[in-house]
């Protein structure tokens, strides 16, 4: 079996050359033909479905992989043909919960300011093609004045519902959401701390989903995401988001909309490990000057039996993020997927 | 795994870091073109470290001319017409001196047309028109920049970026404060949170304007130092400063500008945002003197000044209040010839006043009783200074002290009001 997925690997030499050009290295198909697994431990599919990820966050929803655990000692050895071999319906959870937490620092003149930003999420299997997901973010900003001021504010929360299909090696999923205005700066002696706050949690996910941020807006995004998965294991995929955003409360008005685009490459490492090069952009809204927010970013993911656990950051490699100081170009994540 | 391919990890990240680090340099350049706007408005993001709101965006930015300006400015008086509660008011403070006229202010620019500050004093327009190079409007959220074409060299074109560096930070602002606020208790409070908005705004100006000096291949000075600076130049120079009220405008810029300087110094921007949290509510607050001494801010409360029942009883009488605040009433002791330490030190004993204008429902007799109290007796030469010109009546008790003076022909009785039938 093995044999044929090699063989099936060297059809895409200059794909995977190319990641190892990039220092990725997929021991998968760097495997031999008639390797051997190690003692009292079955071999891993050949072909290790990509990792689920939360819907709602950089690392965009995949949602219908296998479950994460290591396969089952009486398994037998998975397909190499099935680019994706789903568990069985009734072995699979309906819903999962997942939580990534997203820091970033700034280190500026006489302080230093941490932002933590937990993202919750929770999914919902109705179907085997329809998913129903609520998220919902908080930002926590803690600095050199003391634990006791620190500034704690709720993002805007998310439904969502997701349509999900896959064909041979492709795997689409389409999406729709609205979020609730709960995000909100109160004009007043507190407000730059909100605001600031509210700003910082943007540039840590590179302005990712930013309607979960955006104060006193609600917004309605519809998702696309494509991915296609090579017979090495290595998934490539894309991700488009459209929003249109009103500003409802406060001081917000007015209707505009964002554009977010994503392309990322999952390398499996190893039977456990992936690696997930990225790179984003986002167009902001017209009143935006430099309207293009790119960043990039680099996570990896180990799969454990309690779920897929990941750590990783990203870096905001244009303005207007950059030019807004220390706090905003590095984004650092770390949680656990959404696993369904 | 091989050298080589350790390396290769090593490239992608260093790129990555290398890509996150690279700032927007600052060059010399005109307000009044756009990418100029944009370096400046990035560097007071850099500068006040709050990152970036994708829907602030740059703020509108309009160039007009000198002409534009002028007649804008013209419109803006021609429409106003006062209320005789207002009418009063003025008079109110004529009599005090509090808006006497007096030498044109410092018009470097740097006094800022910045928000809801257009008719600041008694600028003439003419010195408008000559000295302000940008102004923030937060009715229509749009700074407006204006070209000065016959302003030529370095200096010209280094103000215009100070100035509208400071209109971009009340722009800013406008996402965080109400800058459209109107209910306000008392002048006190307009000082107050005056000192608050223009303070930040001018703090962010001094480090802005540091960037400046090191643009120009200057070593970086002291710009925590420089509110000190501008204080002392006002206290020394204070009768440059145009009239007490005007004056007292002034010192809330380099008052706020200090208070932002003092949490600056302590703990960074992280410090500022939590000092614009606790933002004095009293003018006092903002009085730190050379000691560092912190004045106690008290209510505000106050005792009734005296009233004339005559003017109560009037049919049509009107009626004002106010509480000037300590900040005012430093400029108002210097208008009246007391030096600057006694003045400073009796203002920061300040623990409340209130004014009362009474007048006739013409205007045509204006009374004003103005008490004043303090956590301290207030010197004895204060009453003399005030009472030497026989314009007001000064009279101390105790740490109170209260001015009573009129525009009345015939002498009128002020007595505290539980006296009036």
């Amino acid at each position: 079996m093995l044999s044929r997925s090699s063989s099936v690997a060297r059809r895409w030499p200059g794909l995977c050359a190319t990641f190892l050009l990039l220092g990725f290295s997929p021991v998968s198909f760097a495997q031999p033909a008639d390797a051997a697994p190690p003692p009292g431990y079955t071999p891993a599919p050949a072909n290790p479905a990509p990792i689920a990820s939360p819907a709602n966050q950089p690392y965009p929803a995949d949602l219908y992989g296998p479950a994460p655990e290591a396969p089952p000692v009486s398994a037998p050895p998975a397909s190499n043909v099935a680019v994706v071999s789903a568990p069985a319906p009734e072995n699979r959870r309906p819903y999962s919960l997942g939580v990534t937490l997203a820091n970033s620092m700034a280190s500026e003149t006489n302080s230093t300011s941490f932002v933590t930003s937990p993202l919750l999420e929770g999914a919902y299997a109705v179907h085997r093609h329809v998913l129903v997901d609520l998220t919902l973010g908080f930002g926590w900003m803690i600095d050199n004045q003391g634990l006791g001021e620190s500034t704690f504010r709720a993002g805007n929360p998310m439904l969502s519902g997701y349509y999900r299909d896959e064909a041979g090696p492709w795997r689409f999923q389409l999406g729709i959401g609205v979020t609730a205005p709960l995000a909100h700066v109160s004009l007043g002696p507190d407000g730059r701390l909100y605001e600031s706050l509210y700003n910082r949690t943007l540039a840590a996910w590179g302005m990712w989903n930013q309607w979960l941020w955006l104060t006193d807006r609600m917004a309605m995004p519809l998702t696309l995401r494509a991915g296609y998965t090579f017979p090495c294991g290595t998934e490539l995929a894309v991700e488009v988001a459209d929003a249109w955003v009103f500003g409802v409360r406060g001081e917000a008005s007015g209707t505009d909309l964002i554009v977010q685009e994503a392309i990322e490459v999952r390398i499996p490492i190893g039977l456990l490990f992936t690696l997930t090069p990225r790179f984003q952009t986002v167009l902001l809204p017209s009143a935006s000057m430099d309207r293009w927010q790119s960043a990039a970013g680099l996570r990896g993911t180990l799969a454990t039996k309690a779920g897929r656990f990941f750590a990783g950051f990203l870096v905001n490699l244009d303005e207007p993020l950059v030019a807004a100081g220390s706090g905003a170009r590095w984004g650092f994540q770390l949680g656990k997927e959404v696993d369904l | 795994m091989s050298r080589a391919r350790r390396l290769a990890w090593v490239g992608p990240l260093l790129v990555m870091a290398g890509a996150g680090c690279n700032q927007r340099g600052l060059a010399t350049c005109d307000i009044t073109q756009h990418a100029c706007q944009v370096d400046i408005y990035y560097r007071m993001l850099n500068l006040r470290g709050d990152g970036y709101d994708p829907f602030g965006g740059l703020p509108p930015v309009t160039v007009i001319t000198e002409d534009e300006y002028r007649a804008m400015l013209l419109a803006d008086q021609a429409t106003t017409t006062p209320s005789p509660e207002e009418l009063a008011y003025d008079k109110a403070l004529e009599l005090l001196h509090f808006t006497s006229p007096a030498a044109p202010p410092p018009g470097d620019g740097g006094l800022d047309g910045g928000a809801g500050n257009q008719d600041a004093g008694n600028s003439s327009i003419d010195d408008q028109v000559a000295h302000i190079y940008a102004f923030y409007d937060q009715n229509s959220k749009t700074v407006t920049v204006i070209s000065h074409p016959n302003q030529t060299g370095s200096q010209p074109i280094l103000t215009g970026m100070y100035v509208l560096a400071h209109e971009l930070v009340h722009a800013l602002q406008d996402r965080e404060l109400d800058l459209n606020r109107t209910h306000f208790s008392s002048s006190d409070d307009v000082l107050a949170y005056k000192g608050m908005v223009e303070g930040d705004a001018r703090f962010y100006e001094y480090l802005f304007d540091n960037d400046l000096r090191v643009m120009q291949g200057l070593a970086p000075a002291d710009a925590l130092q420089w509110p000190d600076d501008e204080l002392d130049y006002a206290y020394t120079h204070f009768d440059e400063l145009g009239s007490p009220l005007f004056a007292a405008e002034y010192l809330m810029y380099p008052f706020g500008a200090k208070y932002e300087a003092t949490a600056y110094r302590s703990g960074g921007n992280a410090a500022v945002r939590h000092a614009y949290a606790k933002e004095p509510q009293h003018t006092v607050g903002f009085m730190v003197g050379p000691d560092g001494r912190v004045p106690p801010v008290s209510s505000g409360d106050v005792s009734e000044p005296p009233v004339v029942c005559s003017l109560l009883t009037t049919k049509g009488a009107v009626a004002e209040r106010d509480q000037m605040g300590a900040v005012p009433i430093y400029a108002f002791l210097r208008a009246w010839a007391m030096d600057h330490a006694t003045a400073f030190a009796t203002a920061q004993t300040w623990t409340g006043d209130y004014l009362l204008v009474q007048a006739t429902a013409d205007v045509g007799t204006t009374a004003v009783a103005w008490r004043l109290e303090f956590s301290a007796a207030p010197d004895a030469r204060i009453a003399q200074a005030l009472a030497a010109s026989g314009e007001l009546v000064a009279k101390t008790a105790g740490t109170s002290m209260e001015i009573t003076t009129t525009n009345s022909p015939t002498p009128l009785v002020w007595e505290p009001s539980a006296n009036c039938p």
